[in-house]
């Protein structure tokens, strides 16, 4: 029974949980859908109904005034100011007595032949809603609606969608869920029993579990650290005897004692009370992915926030006005990080990120009130505030309490937060935008953000911070800037991995989605895709580059595929294209996102830059969130001057130009070294 | 309607106000007013709905009034005698009728003279279609001296777009009195909204007689010939001489089957298909409601904007548009006041 034994046992539980709740949420998704499609065409009808008689009063009137139906003027702008109200009313149409059609617009399904029977018909594509028109008990003619079934089919498939973007984030909720609940004792535990056994299995019978818990795991822990405990005290009253006896019959015994002692280690070592294990980094996981999932949520509808917001301001067109707080709120991210970090090694970790969410918290419920465009920035940047303090004071914890062997586990378990967060916090806001509207969404991430705060208060032990060796400043910049080789990982490649990101996903494709009558629903949607891709993506290709080296050829690779994306737009404008722009972005991204981490560790070495490789990070990090932050503002340009598809063609065209330039100043590159994990944005979508 | 209804109950809180803080300022020494206002009430062409609508709100307030009644028989000379008058008699409040009228009281707001004009008493004029193209007031919101008033006439534009709703045109013939400034203002604007809405706008004057006025004769003719040059609509601006002529000009546009659209409720009384128009005893309301703000609450005229009723309704003569055979488009039925009988406009019994 060893480590990996007990890890893999406990993937395969969670997983079992996952497989069973996803078959559970997919019946249930089912059957709603089922229940939804039957209420549907009578909810539909209705409307048919609703609209129709409006019209059918009208008609009355007219033939109140004595004008024949056959004498009647201006049905089509009538037919047409329904239309432009009412998009799926696909057919409509005006019969006399007889139910020969007199007036209509839109094309008649076919089969339909004469209208004489009131109620909903399926006809053809289209079902029909026929009303009959009468005054006074006579007969004066018909009316007909008809709606495309494909408009149902249409309602039906978004209402798919979300229940899909709603199964996904059940499903890694519930992983998160776990994790809180059982996962991270049980991990702790099982990490501990791990070591123990390896130990004991190894000879060495000093160490002890250590774990006060009440559940059936516990009591066979402690049962085994008594165990322990009986051969340590056999041992001890052992050795007494045989130190007091005398005889050959002792000496032969203290001979066969002394060689137990060599192969044997005795003593009390409790592993707990050292062990800062996956468990314990584990404690900030979920407060982090709280306020990361606040946060997350405005994705998809944060600049219809703002357009519906800000009145016009002079000088600065309404796009840019839109981008405005978007860059605002990573602007601030950026530059307070280098503060709070050295901030929260003097306070303490625990107590930045209680007093972060609570920042948070007041941020988001005074967004939800926001009256213009400028208290919007103010509470936006209060926001960052505290979402910066909340991002540094959970690195900090988790550098704190790594070793160098568990670091990158624990960096892991970290990204993994804020990429969950990413991936779920996009469709849900839009679903709920959707739904409950803007200000509502904003106040269920202040629920969020209180909910992190309280299990940070609860959770989160309060220990002095371990100060890391080395904070960004400017000379560092500078120096950095001044290599030749670093400046272009930079310029070509860092930095503009970081504008397609914020520009497309932070800023065009909500807007663009929207431009094109569609809801922050899709938004969310098609940002979960790309979280998606990132998710599943980011390890894989770290990995491989891992194995394979070359990694300039891995970020160019990426970083050309993501502005491909871009391109791609420029052949045809659908929400299809769009969706591929989106899934080439998360691939091109996950790709050369970790790569790149490891170039700068790489460059460090054989560029012989004189400061630490932690230093040469900080600038690298800044700089990258520097890049994030001008993202919104060059999309916000160059859409006012050029509209949305060269928006996005123009981007992706820079960013494959980036690619091209940061191959060929890399070429040259050695490869060599491992790979240093950083503490990046991976997501991107953290600060 | 709905303004009107506000303003009456704006009216009804004033009045509700008006003897309490008329008791308040009782210690003070200030008696409360018995005595009767003295309006000078000057019409145009004899007592309207609008002198009726007028009178009837200032009762129902309870303002005492008495008026002292004078009309210019549709002659501008005979109003700079009323103005003499004005100034030995030292009225409360002038009210006046119309452009012509209005213009011989007060003068244009450029040329001040107090001796020709009536400059130290408040004038409240009414029916003036366009109080800003006649030089009356510079602009809406404050006439800046002595002067407010209400004005009976939707905006030109609006005019137009209403008329190519009921019916899309090209060309527009249009007829007006050619010694009329406030008629030719409005042919102004109109040249420069077809221009804009892109249709072509054929304006033709009355023929003049031996003394250079205005005359009817002929004006079946000019119908004709407007018709003949395309004309899809006869539009019929708030010219007074039209006004007076109508019982030629539309029995002869029917004859031509074309088809006319007015933009007073005097033109709709004549017969014409279609307009927007307010109603004369409303726009009398308002004015009134102007008065009762100068006299009651002492308030300046300058501080009074110029207004006219924000709704307006879109009058339509049924069988005529059957006769016509231009049904309006079924959409119009919704808010349109639908006329089951046409006006007719009989001949006045003195004609200038």
């Amino acid at each position: 029974m060893n480590q990996r034994y007990l890890r893999s046992l406990n993937i395969r539980l969670i997983g079992l949980i996952l497989v069973a709740l996803t078959a559970l949420l997919g019946v249930f998704s089912f059957l709603s859908l089922r229940a939804f499609e039957s209420a549907l065409v009578p909810e539909i009808a209705q409307k048919a109904d609703d609209v129709g008689r409006a019209i059918t009063a009208l008609v009355i009137r007219t033939a109140g005034y004595g004008i024949d139906v056959h004498n009647l003027v201006g049905t089509d702008v009538l037919f047409k100011d329904i239309h432009d109200d009412n998009p799926e009313f696909e057919y409509m149409a005006i019969s006399g007595t007889d139910g020969k059609v007199l007036y209509h617009r839109g094309d008649a399904p076919t089969g339909l032949v004469l209208i004489s029977q009131p109620g909903t018909h399926r006809i053809g594509d289209q079902y029909v809603v026929a009303h009959p028109i009468t005054l006074a008990d006579r007969s004066i003619g018909w009316l007909a609606i008809g709606i495309p079934e494909s408009f149902v089919a249409n309602l039906m498939r978004e209402v798919l969608l979300d229940l899909l973007a709603v199964l996904v984030v059940a499903l890694f909720l519930t992983y998160e869920l776990l994790y809180f609940v059982a996962g991270s004792r049980l991990d702790t535990q099982m990490a501990a029993m791990g070591e123990v056994m390896e130990a004991s299995s190894e000879g060495d019978l000093s160490k002890r579990v250590g774990l006060r818990s009440d559940d059936e795991f516990g009591s066979v822990l402690r049962k085994i650290d008594l165990a322990l405990d009986r051969v340590n005290a056999a041992y001890t009253t052992l050795g007494e005897r045989l130190r007091t006896g005398s005889g050959a019959a002792f000496a032969e015994a203290r001979a066969s004692f002394d060689t137990l002692v060599e192969r044997f280690h005795f003593g009390r070592h409790v592993i707990a009370d050292e062990a800062r294990g996956d468990g314990f980094l584990g404690r900030v996981r979920t407060p982090l992915f709280l306020f990361i999932f606040a946060e997350e949520m405005s994705r998809s509808y944060l600049p219809l926030y703002i357009k519906q917001l800000s009145t016009s301001v002079k000088w600065i067109s309404p796009q840019l006005v839109i981008g405005i707080p978007i860059m605002v709120f990573m602007f601030v991210v950026a530059l307070s990080q280098p503060a709070i970090g050295a901030w929260s090694e003097r306070v303490g970790r625990r107590r930045v990120f209680l007093i972060g969410a609570l920042v948070g918290f007041a941020g988001f419920a005074l967004t939800a009130l926001a009256q213009n465009l400028y208290d919007l920035l103010l509470w936006r940047s209060l926001t960052a505030v505290g979402y910066g303090m909340v991002f540094g004071a959970a690195q900090g914890f988790v550098l704190d309490n790594s070793s160098l062997t568990n670091r990158s586990r624990g960096l892991a378990l970290f990204i993994g937060a804020i990429m969950v967060a990413g991936t779920c916090g996009p469709s849900i806001g839009g679903i709920l935008a959707d739904n409950i509207g803007f200000r509502a969404t904003f106040i269920v991430s202040t629920v969020l953000t209180l909910a992190a705060a309280l299990v940070v208060w609860r959770n989160l032990p309060n220990q002095p911070a371990i100060a890391a060796d080395a904070h960004v400043r400017l000379a560092d910049v500078g120096t950095l800037l001044r290599n030749p080789r670093f400046l272009a990982l930079m310029l070509s490649a860092s930095v503009p991995a970081k504008i397609i990101l914020t520009s497309f996903c932070f800023y065009l494709v909500p807007l663009y989605i929207t431009s094109i009558g569609s809801n922050p629903s899709t938004t969310g949607r098609l940002l979960m895709l790309y979280a998606i891709m990132m998710v599943f993506l980011t390890p894989v290709a770290a990995q491989l580059s891992d194995r394979v080296g070359k990694r300039p050829i891995f970020v160019a690779v990426g970083l050309a595929l993501s502005g491909f994306g871009g391109l791609l737009l420029l052949a045809g404008d659908s929400i299809y294209t769009l969706l591929a722009v989106v899934i080439l972005l998360g691939i091109g991204q996950a790709i050369s996102i970790a790569p790149q981490s490891a170039l700068v560790g790489e460059l460090v070495r054989s560029e012989q830059v004189p400061m630490s490789e932690s230093a040469v990070y900080g600038v690298f990090r800044l700089i990258e969130r520097l890049g994030n932050t001008v993202g919104p503002l060059i999309a916000a340009l160059v859409l006012t001057k050029f509209g949305f598809v060269a928006a996005f063609g123009i981007i992706g065209g820079f960013v494959v130009l980036c690619s091209a330039l940061f191959f060929i100043t890399m070429r040259s590159t050695p490869q060599a070294g491992q790979t240093p994990i950083g503490l990046s944005s991976e997501m991107g979508m953290a600060g | 309607m709905k303004r009107v209804v506000s303003l009456l109950l704006a009216a009804l809180f004033i009045t509700t106000l008006a003897p309490l803080s008329g008791r308040a300022q009782a210690p003070t020494g200030a008696p409360e007013r018995t005595k009767p206002f003295r309006i000078y009430m000057i019409t145009f062409r004899g007592i309207t709905d609008v002198e009726r609508g007028f009178k009837d709100y200032l009762a129902a307030q309870h303002v005492p009034v008495e008026y002292i009644m004078r009309d210019a028989k549709k002659d501008p000379k005979l109003v700079p005698p009323m103005v003499a008058e004005i100034k030995r008699l030292r009225p409360d409040l002038v009210y006046t009728y119309g452009t012509p009228v209005t213009l011989g009281i007060v003068g244009p707001y450029r040329k001040p003279n107090a001796k020709k004009y009536v400059s130290d008493i408040p004038v409240v004029f009414t029916l003036v279609a366009s109080p800003v193209g006649a030089k009356i007031v510079p602009q809406l919101a404050s006439s800046g001296r002595n002067v407010t008033g209400v004005s009976n006439v939707a905006s030109t534009k609006q005019q137009m777009q209403a008329m190519a709703s009921y019916r899309r045109f090209k060309k527009l013939g249009l007829i007006y009195a050619g010694n009329a400034k406030n008629s030719a203002v409005i042919v102004d604007e109109i040249r420069g909204l077809a221009k804009e809405m892109n249709f072509e706008l054929i304006a033709r004057t009355f023929n003049n007689d031996a003394k250079g006025e205005p005359t009817v004769v002929g004006v079946a003719d000019i119908v004709a010939d407007l018709k003949k040059a395309g004309a899809e609509w006869l539009y019929l601006p708030p010219d007074s001489f039209l006004g007076d002529a109508l019982y030629e000009v539309v029995p002869a546009a029917e004859k031509a089957k074309l088809p006319t659209f007015g933009s007073t409720e005097q033109m709709m009384k004549g017969g014409a298909l279609a307009g927007i128009i307010c109603h004369y005893y409303s726009i009398g309301q308002l004015t009134a409601y102007k008065a009762q703000q100068i006299l009651v609450q002492n308030k300046a005229p300058r501080d009074i904007p110029v207004e006219t009723l924000k709704r307006f309704a879109f009058v339509i003569t049924l069988p005529l548009a059957r006769h016509l055979n231009m049904y309006p488009p079924i959409e119009l039925f919704n808010y349109a006041e639908i006329l089951t009988e046409a006006g007719k406009a009989t001949k006045p019994k003195k004609s200038s």
